[in-house]
């Protein structure tokens, strides 16, 4: 992406796991620990004006509950920040109702397995901008491969033509997490970055981030964000911090 | 008495059209955040009555105008604009505002208040799309209530922009691989691409959009 071709500011998202209406952080995709109050956290990330904050209920699809109505009625009680949110959506009624309860876009995940027909109509309805797609890929013999968080396995299908498959039903975004790296603060796994195919939809990375410098490096790459959540639980990192270091780097984010 | 109060009521009211596929409740908030009274609607009759229309947007344009057929809240906008109702389309609602757009499947009509279409970036400026995300405003006349966002970084979440046919209603351009109107004004007619309700000077200019 040429810098000289958009001012558009690249985002750093806060993440926010939540199982059981609380707040936990995993490592692995499991060994889960709660770290906070989801009313309280999501009142902090508002007041310090984060860019936008992706909100998963990650016991949503694995319990096959649904959406769960309870966190997107707190959610659009106390946000203003741009909100992704993901859980359990299977139906356009679903992603109707997250959106009308103030999630700017609706993150579908193991749907992109089974149910290529409801991205294609969710994007017809809610136009593509609403609609992000969230792949988890993991490293099995030096190559990567789509995980499956509900069955904990690795799907057999070819990464790249999975990826095109998604790419193909018209998604506005694409959330790419490291099993690997989640919640190791080592950086993120941006590999993976190599292997994607030609694309010009805004790419986020996931998994890894433990300080600022693995943003640094991941903007190197061609992507619109960089999301993090262990950084902001376990580390002394805030997201001003992050912030300012990213700017005296000459990484062009939004500092506001 | 009594008829000074409902006379002031039916004066002061601002509405928020929910046309079933749009994020008013994030519209709504914004207004609460400085005391705006407001009401969501779907009620043609309502629009008549007020002094202040937003319509809020996600969604693609045909289903957008399909929507706001479905009740006659097409020509209730119209009819309420044309009478000097001021008028306020977020995103989607502010592409609405013109005749057509490249996004429509079926070369749907859109409300035609102010001349021109919707057009889709250009993969070609090696830009990605959706344009998504937070981009700088530059304010381009002295227009009172859009000066204040003169050099600031605004919420915008989009793949088409509107190419009005009189260039002079552009108030505010924004740049993503081509320049576009970040915010056009025509007397009571108001459209902004991004989400003003997403940030405090966004707010500000909701605040005073509604209190003029």
């Amino acid at each position: 992406m040429g810098e000289s071709n958009t001012n558009l500011k690249l985002r750093v998202i806060p993440v926010i796991l939540v199982h059981n209406m609380q707040i936990v952080k995993s490592r692995g995709f499991s060994d889960y620990r709660v770290v906070g109050n989801l009313e309280q956290t999501i009142e902090v990330f508002n007041r310090r004006k984060v860019d936008e904050i992706i909100v998963l209920d990650i016991g949503a699809s694995k319990g096959n509950l649904g959406v769960n109505l309870n966190i997107l009625k707190l959610i659009s009680r106390n946000t203003l920040m741009p909100l992704s949110y993901g859980g359990g959506i299977t139906s356009l009624k679903d992603i109707e109702r997250c959106l009308s309860s103030g999630c700017d876009k609706v993150i579908i995940n193991c749907q992109a397995f089974s149910n290529r027909k409801l991205i294609k109509d969710a994007v017809d309805a809610f136009g593509s901008q609403a609609i992000v797609a969230s792949v988890d890929y993991k490293l099995v013999d030096k190559e990567y491969k789509i995980y499956n968080h509900v069955e904990h396995d690795v799907h057999q299908s070819n990464f790249v033509d999975y990826i095109n498959n998604i790419l193909s039903a018209g998604v506005g975004e694409l959330v790419l997490s490291s099993v690997d790296a989640d919640g190791k603060l080592s950086g993120y796994d941006i590999g993976i970055l190599d292997c994607l195919p030609e694309m010009n939809i805004p790419i986020l990375i996931n998994g890894g981030c433990g300080a600022p410098i693995h943003m640094k490096n991941a903007f190197k790459n061609k992507i619109s964000g960089c999301c993090a959540g262990s950084i902001f639980y376990f580390t002394e990192y805030g997201y001003r911090d992050i912030k300012e270091y990213l700017t005296s780097n000459n990484v062009r984010v939004r500092i506001g | 008495m009594k008829i000074g109060i409902s006379h002031l009521i039916h004066k002061i009211q601002v509405a928020i059209v929910d046309y079933g596929i749009n994020n008013v409740s994030s519209v709504s908030k914004a207004l609460k955040q400085c005391n705006i009274e407001h009401i969501i609607t779907s009620n043609p009759e309502y629009l008549e009555k007020c002094s202040h229309i937003i319509l809020p947007g996600v969604g693609s344009f045909d289903s957008g105008v399909e929507n706001l057929r479905i009740n006659g809240l097409d020509e209730a906008i119209i009819h309420a604009v044309k009478n000097g109702t001021y008028f306020l389309g977020i995103c989607l609602g502010m592409q609405l505002l013109f005749e057509k757009s490249e996004e429509s499947k079926k070369n749907t009509r859109g409300l035609g208040l102010l001349k021109g279409k919707s057009a889709r970036f250009n993969v070609h400026d090696e830009i990605i799309i959706p344009h998504m995300g937070w981009n700088e405003v530059f304010v381009r006349d002295e227009n009172e209530i859009t000066s204040i966002f003169q050099k600031t970084d605004q919420y915008f979440i989009h793949s088409f922009y509107v190419i009005p046919e009189d260039s002079s209603v552009i108030s505010c351009e924004c740049f993503h691989g081509v320049k576009f109107p970040a915010i056009v004004v025509k007397d009571n007619i108001y459209g902004v691409q991004f989400h003003p309700e997403k940030s405090l000077k966004g707010i500000q200019f909701m605040e005073k959009f509604c209190s003029q």
